[in-house]
C-alpha cells in the first residue's frame, strides 16, 4: 500500500466568493478503501467532482495514476476516464435503458473492438459481480429497488475494469440489511479486483466495516487522515462529536463486539 | 502498448494452454475473434507470462476453456490473478444469456390500438371528473365553505397575464402583418386590394386574436402549471398539503384557473389590437392604402359583434387550459421524468382541445348568424 494513486496538492475550489477548499492536500494509496467524511457543506461531493473532472479547481494539481487529472488532452482524458468508475447517490442509471444496456453502453462506446456477443457476456459478468440476480439484467431502473439500482450502478462503473471506484453516499436511503450487504459488496470487489475505493459517507457502520483509512474534511482542507482508530481520537471538536456521539459509540461498540466474538471463535476453534 | 505486452495464447502439446501478455479489456481486441472453446480436455493452464489480468481477460480465458464447471490446474498465476479468475468463474456460472425478443405481429398491433383507445377514454373520464371537482370547489367558495386564495390568484395573474403581454402582442402583430401581405397578394388579382382591411380585421376580431393567445398561453402557462404542480407532486408536497388538512384544489388549482379566466380576455383583446395594427401598418406603408381610407373602410365594414364573438371564447379556452394543465400536474407520479412527460401531454392536449373547440364555435356562430 505504498504507491500513491491519487495525489491532490494545493487544491482550491470556490463558487463566487464562497471558498470550499483552500490549499487542500490528499494522498490516496493503491488498493485501499478510504472513507471521506465531513459536515454538510464541507465540500465532500465537490472534492469528488473535482477529482473526476466534473468541476475544475481554480488552483492546485490533481494526479490520478500518474496522469494529470486536470488535463484537457483528449487522449489523456480517455486514459483517465477509463481508470475510474463513479457511482452516484441514486445510481444515475440511464432510465430509458435496461440494466444490461446500461452496463453495455460504456463498453460499446469505448471499446469498439469487442464483438457484440462478448459485450453482452461481459455486461452480464459485471452484473453478476455486482451481486445482482440474473433476471435484473432485462429490467429498467424504475423497476428496481433502491439497493438494486445502486448495485446496477456499480456494475456500470465496473464496465471498463477501472482501477478506482468512487462512491457518493452508497448506503444513503438503504435499509440496514441492504446497507450491510452493500458494504460487503464493496469490500469483496475491492479485495478481489484490487480496486482502490473512495467512499463519501455519513454511515458510521460503513466507516467501521470497510474503510482502511478515513479522511476528515473540514475548515476547507483535510483535518486529519489515518486509520479509524487514530482519527476517532483526534482532538478536533467536530471529530469528537462525530465519533463520540450516541450513533458513533453504537457503531464502534458493534464493531468491537464482532471482533471479540470472532476472536473467541478463533480461540475456540484452535482449542 | 508494445508488442510484447499484447495478449496471446497458444496450445502446446498435451492440451496445455500457455498465456502471455497484458490480458485486459483494452488490449484484447485481436484475441476475441480467435477465442473459441477447446475441442478436448484441457490438462493445464500456464499463466506465468501474464503481465496483467482484469475481469475481461478472465472472461476471455474462461471462454477459451469452454466455460468449465471446474477450472483445470492453474500454473504460475500470481495469487491475485488466480483469485480474480476464480471469482469470475463462480459468477459467470450464474449468467443466463436470455433476452426477451420484441413480439412483432398483428396481435400486438391490435393490442396497442386497443390500449390507446382505452387510454383516451380514461383521459376523457378523468378530465370530466376533474372539471366536476373544480366546479364543486368553486361552488363551495361561493357559499363561503372554502376560501378564495386572492394573493395566489394575483401572483398567477402577474406571471400568466402581465408577463405574457410582450410576447403575445409581438406575435399577433407579426401574424397580422403576414395576413395583410397574403391577403393583398391574392386580392390584388381581382383588383380588390382594399378588402385586405376586412380580411385582417375579421380574422383577428373573430379568430386569430383569441386563438393565437390561447396557443401561446397553453405553451407558456398551461405547461408551467403542469410543471409546477408536477414538481410539487413528485416532491410529495401535495401529500403534505392533504395531511395538513388543506385542499390542493382550493390551494393550487382554483387560483390558477381564476387568474387565467381573468387574464385570457385581456390578453386576447391586446392580441386582437396588435394584429389589427400590424395589418394596418402593412396596408398603409406597403400596399399604398391611405391611412384615412383604411380607417374609414374599417369603420364602415367592421361591426362590434365580431369582437364579442372573439372575446366570448377567451374564458372558455382559459378554463380548458388551466384545468388540463393542473390535472396533468396532479397526474405526475414519482420521478422527474414523469413531470416532463405530463408537461408534454398537457401542451399537446390543450392545443388540441383549444383548436377543436374553436372549430365548433366557428360553426355554431355561423349557424346562429353572428
Amino acid at each position: 500500500m505504498s504507491e500513491v494513486l491519487i495525489k491532490l496538492r494545493g487544491v482550491r475550489n470556490a463558487f463566487g466568493t464562497t471558498v470550499v477548499h483552500e490549499n487542500l492536500d490528499l494522498d490516496i494509496y493503491r488498493g485501499e478503501i478510504i472513507g471521506l467524511i465531513g459536515g454538510s457543506g464541507s465540500g465532500k461531493s465537490v472534492l469528488l467532482k473535482s477529482i473526476v473532472g466534473l468541476i475544475r479547481p481554480s488552483a492546485g494539481t490533481i494526479e490520478v495514476a500518474g496522469h494529470n487529472a486536470l488535463s484537457t488532452d483528449p487522449a489523456e482524458r480517455e486514459e483517465l476516464e477509463r481508470s475510474w468508475g463513479v457511482t452516484f447517490q441514486d445510481g444515475a442509471l440511464f432510465s430509458s435503458l435496461t440494466v444490461l444496456e446500461n452496463v453495455m453502453v460504456p463498453i460499446i462506446e469505448h471499446q469498439r473492438d469487442v464483438p457484440p456477443e462478448i459485450v453482452e457476456r461481459l455486461a452480464r459478468l459485471k452484473i453478476a459481480l455486482a451481486a445482482l440476480p440474473a433476471d435484473a439484467a432485462a429490467k429498467y431502473p424504475s423497476e428496481l429497488s433502491g439497493g438494486m439500482r445502486k448495485r446496477a450502478a456499480v456494475a456500470r462503473a465496473l464496465a471498463l475494469d477501472p482501477q478506482i471506484l468512487f462512491f457518493d453516499e452508497p448506503t444513503a436511503g438503504l435499509d440496514p440489511i441492504s446497507a450491510a450487504e452493500f458494504d460487503q459488496l464493496v469490500l469483496t470487489l475491492s479485495r478481489s479486483l484490487g480496486l482502490t475505493v473512495v467512499v463519501i459517507t455519513h454511515d458510521l457502520d460503513t466507516l467501521y466495516t470497510i474503510c482502511d483509512r478515513v479522511a476528515v474534511l473540514g475548515n476547507k482542507h483535510i483535518l486529519t487522515i489515518g486509520p479509524l482508530s487514530e482519527v476517532e481520537h483526534n482532538e478536533d471538536p467536530w471529530i469528537q462529536s462525530y465519533f463520540q456521539g450516541p450513533r458513533g459509540r453504537a457503531a464502534a461498540d458493534t464493531r468491537a463486539q464482532v471482533q471479540s466474538q470472532a476472536a473467541t471463535a478463533a480461540t475456540a476453534n484452535e482449542g | 502498448m508494445t508488442a510484447a505486452d499484447s495478449p496471446n495464447f497458444e496450445w502446446s502439446e498435451a492440451s496445455r494452454l500457455r498465456l502471455s501478455g497484458h490480458w485486459s479489456l483494452q488490449r484484447l481486441g485481436a484475441v476475441w475473434p480467435r477465442v473459441r472453446a477447446p475441442t478436448g480436455e484441457v490438462s493445464a493452464v500456464d499463466g506465468s507470462e501474464i503481465s496483467a489480468l482484469d475481469t475481461a481477460g478472465a472472461m476471455a480465458l474462461l471462454l477459451l476453456l469452454g466455460g468449465p464447471q471446474e477450472l483445470p490446474p492453474l500454473e504460475g498465476f500470481r495469487p491475485a490473478d488466480q483469485a480474480l479468475l476464480e471469482l469470475v468463474q463462480q459468477r459467470s456460472l450464474k449468467q443466463r444469456p436470455d433476452r426477451a425478443k420484441p413480439d412483432w405481429g398483428i396481435l400486438p398491433l391490435l393490442e396497442r390500438i386497443g390500449q390507446t383507445m382505452a387510454n383516451a377514454l380514461e383521459q376523457g373520464r378523468l378530465l370530466l371528473g376533474f372539471i366536476g371537482l373544480v366546479l364543486e370547489t368553486i361552488g363551495a367558495v361561493l357559499i363561503g365553505r372554502r376560501r378564495l386564495r386572492l394573493t395566489a390568484a394575483v401572483h398567477h395573474m402577474e406571471t400568466t397575464g402581465l408577463d405574457a403581454v410582450p410576447i403575445v402582442c409581438l406575435l399577433s402583430f407579426l401574424v397580422g402583418a403576414v395576413v395583410a401581405y397574403l391577403g393583398a397578394t391574392v386580392l390584388a388579382g381581382f383588383g380588390a386590394q382594399v378588402f385586405t382591411v376586412e380580411l385582417v380585421n375579421f380574422a383577428f376580431l373573430r379568430e386569430f386574436g383569441v386563438l393565437l393567445t390561447a396557443i401561446l398561453v397553453a405553451g407558456r402557462s398551461g405547461s408551467a402549471f403542469t410543471a409546477e404542480i408536477g414538481a410539487m407532486k413528485s416532491g410529495q408536497e401535495i401529500d403534505a398539503i392533504r395531511t395538513l388538512g388543506m385542499d390542493p384544489i382550493e390551494l393550487l388549482v382554483l387560483p390558477r384557473i381564476l387568474a387565467l379566466l381573468l387574464m385570457m380576455p385581456v390578453l386576447s383583446f391586446l392580441a386582437t389590437l396588435s394584429g389589427m395594427v400590424g395589418g394596418a401598418l402593412v396596408g398603409i406603408i406597403e400596399l399604398d392604402i391611405s391611412p384615412g381610407l383604411y380607417l374609414t373602410r374599417m369603420q364602415d365594414t367592421t361591426e362590434l359583434r365580431h369582437l364579442w364573438v372573439g372575446l366570448f371564447k377567451a374564458p372558455v379556452f382559459a378554463f380548458l387550459i388551466a384545468v388540463v394543465g393542473c390535472l396533468e400536474g396532479l397526474k405526475v407520479a414519482g420521478s422527474a421524468a414523469s413531470v416532463g412527460q405530463h408537461t408534454t401531454a398537457s401542451v399537446v392536449q390543450t392545443i388540441f382541445l383549444v383548436i377543436m373547440v374553436d372549430a365548433m364555435f366557428a360553426i355554431f356562430f355561423m349557424k346562429i348568424g353572428l
